[in-house]
């Protein structure tokens, strides 16, 4: 089985720095995949090559076995979504307006509007709980709010994939927790292939089935949470010393730094 | 959404007649008042022996079309130019067409000889298109204009051809008579065969900044979003500039900079209809032309018997409004 998104090979240069370093690494179909790292180890790089808005310096992304960067831009938005980390909304936009520009690869200037894209639209905000604020002013909503509605926007864009690069940045505690559990929901429902950039590894120990560590623009190692966040493997990743405890509540494994 | 939508489109066709109705008031108004019922007989019963029906269709009515079509042009050209350079203080004049336009016109009128303003378009208009070529030369990338680029190269040139201007008008007292009018921003002096000159620049340029408009719209989400929504940024950006150039360097050429509407209105816009680009540059376009001729025909009001210039008028009723408008309303600022 062709997995949804394969890199081979992925090099990235800047001028004499060299970004990442030879990953090759698959994406598994209908699972949340978490991408963890040091800062600087070119997660959110990778990221960008995931959804072709970097193109590597070598090797190639494939998608479901086609060439990324042959492909039409459109082609690529119609079955891949990402969603920046910092992102911003002009002034005098609403949410069922935000929500609404994540159809612009479906329509082109002869097929504007179609009761398809409403009905899309519609089921995206009902899923982030949104609803009934598709008239407020994104200003006036709280940042936990807010990043729901981006996340509706890129869900209707109706893609199985997924690229998410820290969707919890700005967010407290509650809201964190919130989001993942949103993105773990919608991930069932939809059977969407997810892979989202964390800083926090308890909670990429916690919201996702697969993690891809990367240090130094390689991939470190990669597998189930429970296999790759271990004492050991922490200390090479992050060049930390650390226990690894099993939460409680989840039973997943926890880092706590000494 | 739905009442919202029917909210934003009341409030355009409001705008779009308002402008109509102040266009057709503003035929009566001028040195010699006339009577709405005579302003009906200048065109369904002209007779050239009666002074008002010669006024009214060779004066009057060009001013009005002039004011209606470029100050629409100039509130458009506004309202892309911000969304291009995601900068609510971005000006069309930035990219340096109101610069040209002036060199333009002080070279004419020193080394030509020209003196009437109404012989000024065509200078202006090359003026313009030189400034704005340099511009887009200097300002582009291998994959399409940057903002950034566009505005330094636009300061620039801005700055160079100005030093020209001035160079010159120290040395010819007789250009700086002429000038002095031309830079304050006129619909006063249009007469038909302008019109005609220019309307062709208008058929090109109105169309393109409705494309504009769309392509422009995700980008408003910012580069990295609209790329990853499939939006293509580089021919975005260049349509939209070679859309903005060719508004605001035909309207410059015709009335003189007026620099007032593409800042202002795109703002007081925003605050009404909200961030969608397509529905934003639509509201600018009509807001721009009605703003224009209301303050024109004030300025034949205030004073009897003399005549204030339109581009001084729009910022003495704009800026008043404006300040109430960002005091008073959310959603104006950026």
């Amino acid at each position: 089985m062709t997995p949804p998104l394969s890199c081979t090979d992925l090099h990235l240069r800047f001028g004499k720095t060299n970004v990442l370093n030879g990953i090759s690494v698959d994406l598994p179909k209908g699972k949340i995949s978490a991408i963890i790292g040091p800062n600087g180890s070119g997660k959110t790089s990778l990221l960008r090559c995931m959804g072709r808005l970097q193109r590597p310096s070598s090797g190639e992304v494939q998608l479901e076995g086609q060439t990324i960067a042959k492909m039409n831009t459109r082609d690529v938005a119609r079955r891949v979504a990402l969603l920046p980390q910092t992102v911003t909304a002009p002034a005098g936009m609403r949410v069922g307006e935000l929500i609404t520009r994540g159809r612009t690869p479906h329509q082109s200037p002869i097929r504007q509007w179609s009761a398809k894209d409403e009905k899309i639209v519609r089921h995206a905000m009902t899923s982030v709980g949104l609803a009934e604020r598709a008239d407020h002013l994104l200003e006036d909503l709280s940042g936990g709010q807010r990043q729901r509605a981006w996340i509706a926007m890129v869900l209707a864009q109706d893609t199985d994939i997924l690229l998410l690069d820290e969707p919890t940045t700005y967010l407290d505690l509650t809201h964190q927790r919130d989001v993942l559990s949103l993105i773990q929901k919608l991930q069932a429902e939809r059977q969407l292939t997810v892979a989202m950039v964390l800083h926090d590894i308890n909670l990429a120990a916690r919201f996702s089935d697969h993690i891809i560590a990367l240090k130094d623009g390689k991939l470190l190692t990669e597998g189930d949470p429970m296999n790759v966040i271990t004492q050991t493997s922490i200390q090479n990743i992050y060049e930390l010393d650390c226990n690894v405890l099993t939460d409680p509540h989840s039973g997943m494994p926890h880092v706590i730094p000494k | 959404m739905r009442s919202l939508t029917v909210r934003r489109v009341l409030f355009l066709v409001f705008l779009g007649l308002s402008a109509v109705f102040a266009g057709v008031l503003s035929l009566c108004f001028g040195v010699r008042p006339t009577q709405l019922s005579e302003v009906q007989s200048a065109f369904f019963a002209f007779d050239p022996g009666i002074a008002e029906h010669i006024v009214v269709q060779n004066l009057r009515l060009p001013r009005a079309f002039a004011a209606l079509i470029g100050g629409g042009a100039l509130g458009l050209a506004g309202a892309l130019m911000q969304v291009l350079t995601r900068n609510p203080l971005a000006d069309p004049g930035l990219l340096g067409v109101n610069g040209g336009a002036a060199m333009g016109v002080v070279i004419a009128i020193w080394a030509f000889g020209i003196t009437a303003q109404s012989t000024l378009v065509l200078p202006a208009l090359a003026g313009s298109a030189v400034a704005a070529g340099l511009v887009l030369l200097l300002g582009g990338t291998g994959r399409g204009p940057d903002p950034t680029r566009l505005i330094l190269a636009g300061a620039a040139i801005s700055a160079l051809f100005l030093a020209f201007t001035w160079s010159i008008l120290i040395l010819s007292r007789e250009s700086l008579d002429i000038y002095r009018f031309w830079v304050l921003g006129a619909f006063s002096d249009i007469r038909m065969d302008s019109l005609w000159d220019l309307w062709p620049a208008y058929a090109i340029a109105l169309p393109l900044a409705a494309v504009a408009a769309f392509l422009l719209d995700p980008l408003t989400l910012g580069e990295e979003t609209a790329r990853a929504l499939g939006a293509r940024v580089g021919l975005a950006r260049l349509v939209s500039v070679l859309a903005i150039v060719l508004l605001c360097g035909t309207t410059v050429s015709m009335a003189g900079p007026i620099a007032f509407i593409g800042l202002i209105v795109p703002h007081i816009m925003r605050s009404f209809v909200g961030a969608d680009v397509r529905v934003l540059a639509l509201a600018s376009f009509l807001a721009g032309a009605l703003l224009a001729i209301v303050a024109d025909t004030f300025g034949r009001l205030i004073l009897p018997g003399q005549e204030i210039e339109a581009g001084a008028m729009m910022a003495l009723i704009g800026g008043p409004v404006l300040v109430a408008i960002v005091r008073t309303r959310r959603g104006v600022v950026a």
